[in-house]
């Protein structure tokens, strides 16, 4: 049976499953992946019989600014290609405080006295509806000291949002740094699953509309009067408790959460004094970022020096020990991530299974991945850092090996300038397909 | 005939449209199939190659010749042999160049590495396939691929809509 070129038509369709199986096994990054399934129906059965590759964190920018904001871009640090993102009209300009698994982020606008809390998924374009309630934290600290005139100025503008699980789902917990009270805790879903709605094209006051407001899920606060626990700088859900850390890092407190009538109450459990400090001549030192590795809390100690021109800095993981009991913790220092590679940053954490048996460019395990914001022109320091192609956001990554010498886990950093409401945020994409 | 002497070692090669093409062993054998034939003495005087025209089993052959390992003469030692990094780019520069045909050549050079079980070439059209995913609009890729769009439109709706990062 001979084929003769200009005679057969040829039908990308009709090519054999093996062979379509080989080629999509070569596609790496799952949009290449995505593309590929939507071809047509016999190359997305092709894929569908390949296992799903767990997605990997993408590098999420925004310059802050309505107009620009329309499309950014998601950085891919496997392959170094960055993906455009059509934002919703809803998040454009919005400054972005925190993230969950599955492309969740959750956002509030720029200024402060009237932000509002949102929480979208950039994937699939679906809002969590939350009631007016939950979209504004205003402050409810039972030994606040003093009465505010109004709700307005009551406000707590939000700095960080964790979430305890996945948004849809009805136990999931918001906790937020804020800038008034220390900590805010809300539940999501309302007596049920939480509520969903489409967000494409629509505007927000079309969601005022469309969302039934669940007002008996409003913002339990803490903090504000409690002149002996200080500001936080982190906090992380670890086996179901809260964790914060200080600001500066010389304590971490402990939180249990108890729901009294679906409401989340926080109490304080017990408070560490001791914490993991090394001096380092000439770097200024802190514990600054705390998560959760394999069931016990870590805390991630920064070391930091603008000896470079810019500020530069590497890491030390550390993990509580004999954490049940307060009396006898230790904090012993983690020498590897194993097949982990850990991605930071003031918003959020992911910490990554990425076995080096599987193919992930330029993705590493037993590593640091974190993003910093700098005051200083990166532009100046070519030798150091190279600019990533990411629109409208300037991002620089640091070039290997910079601060190895000192360094446990190796790290990779991501730089950019402070500008007006710019920013980064790791993100793990839902699986495409 | 699938003995391992020393010395260049010729097979003959005939594709379904009677052409014979004379090759060394030791090319030949970058085929998988093909060395399995040779090994398992189903070679006795040429090998017939079903599927392949004599246009893209000659450019198959070309693309053998230039990658198999210049050590290597006998097929014992050919897959194995590490080139230089400066030959690697060389090569390298020659695939770019190889792979810029046009698209009925592209689907018959693919079919071609897989059914001859050719990993290097099997990678390179896999990979400018990819190229193709990656670098162009659904209806590009679509039209390029010669492939008909089979979704309803609501199901192209959802699956757009589901992975709107992917088609940006």
């Amino acid at each position: 049976m001979a084929r003769r070129g200009a005679v057969k038509r040829r039908a990308w369709s009709d090519l054999p499953a093996d062979l379509l199986a080989a080629i999509y096994l070569r596609c790496s990054p799952p949009y290449d992946r995505a593309r590929f399934a939507a071809v047509c129906r016999s190359w997305r059965a092709a894929a569908s019989w390949q296992p799903a590759r767990p997605p990997l964190p993408l590098l999420f920018s925004w310059t802050g600014d309505r107009k620009r904001d329309r499309n950014i871009r998601a950085y891919n640090p496997v392959d170094g290609r960055a993906l455009r993102v059509l934002l919703p009209k809803i998040l454009r300009g919005k400054k972005f405080v925190g993230s969950y698994d599955g492309g969740w982020v959750a956002a509030t606008s720029r200024r402060e006295r009237d932000s509002q809390l949102l929480i979208v998924n950039l994937f699939s374009m679906v809002q969590v509806a939350l009631s007016d309630n939950q979209r504004s934290i205003v402050c409810a600290c039972p030994d606040a000291f003093e009465e505010p005139d109004n709700a307005r100025t009551s406000r707590a503008p939000v700095v960080k949002v964790i979430f305890s699980d996945d948004p849809t789902s009805s136990g999931c917990i918001l906790a937020a740094i804020t800038k008034r009270c220390k900590i805010a805790l809300c539940r999501v879903g309302s007596s049920g699953e939480a509520t969903l709605c489409l967000c494409c094209r629509l505007t927000t006051q079309d969601f005022r509309r469309s969302l039934n407001p669940s007002p008996e899920n409003i913002w339990t606060t803490r903090g504000c009067g409690l002149y002996a626990e200080r500001e936080l700088v982190d906090i992380a859900f670890c086996n179901g408790q809260l964790f914060g850390l200080m600001v500066g890092g010389c304590d971490l407190y402990k939180y249990r959460i108890d729901l009294n009538e679906g409401a989340p109450v926080i109490t304080l459990v017990y408070q560490i004094h001791q914490m993991p400090f090394v001096h380092v001549p000439r770097w200024d030192y802190c514990p600054r970022y705390i998560f959760e590795l394999c069931g016990k809390l870590a805390v991630v100690s920064e070391a930091n020096s603008a000896l470079k021109g810019y500020e530069s800095c590497f890491f030390k993981v550390f993990e509580l020990m004999n954490e049940a009991t307060p009396g006898r913790y230790t904090w012993a220092e983690v020498t590897t991530l194993g097949e982990h590679a850990l991605f930071l940053g003031p918003q959020s954490y992911k910490l990554v299974h990425v076995p080096t048996a599987g193919r992930h460019g330029r993705l590493e395990e037993n590593r640091i991945y974190y993003h910093m914001r700098q005051q200083e022109n990166l532009a100046r320091h070519k030798e150091c850092l190279t600019k990533l192609g990411l629109g409208s956001c300037s991002v620089y990554r640091e070039n290997r090996g910079m601060n190895q010498c000192m360094e446990t886990i190796t790290s990779e950093g991501y730089h950019f300038k402070d500008d007006n409401g710019n920013g980064c945020m790791w993100l793990l994409p839902s699986e495409l397909c | 005939m699938a003995t391992r002497e020393a010395g260049k070692k010729m097979i003959m090669l005939k594709s379904p449209d009677g052409m014979e093409f004379e090759v060394e062993e030791a090319v030949a054998m970058e085929s998988q199939t093909i060395r399995k034939m040779i090994e398992d003495d189903c070679a006795d005087t040429a090998i017939l190659i079903p599927n392949i025209n004599s246009k893209i089993l000659s450019r198959v052959i070309e693309y053998c010749n230039k990658h198999v390992p210049t050590t290597g003469a006998t097929g014992a030692a050919a897959s194995d042999t590490v080139a230089p990094a400066a030959l690697a780019e060389d090569l390298k520069i020659w695939d770019a160049e190889f792979i810029k045909v046009n698209r009925a050549t592209r689907f018959d050079l693919i079919q071609a590495a897989s059914y001859l079980n050719i990993k290097g070439l099997l990678d390179l059209t896999s990979q400018t396939t990819i190229d193709t995913i990656s670098d162009n609009s659904l209806e590009e890729i679509r039209s390029f691929l010669s492939t008909k769009n089979d979704y309803l439109p609501e199901e192209e709706q959802t699956i757009r809509r589901e992975n709107q990062w992917a088609f940006q």
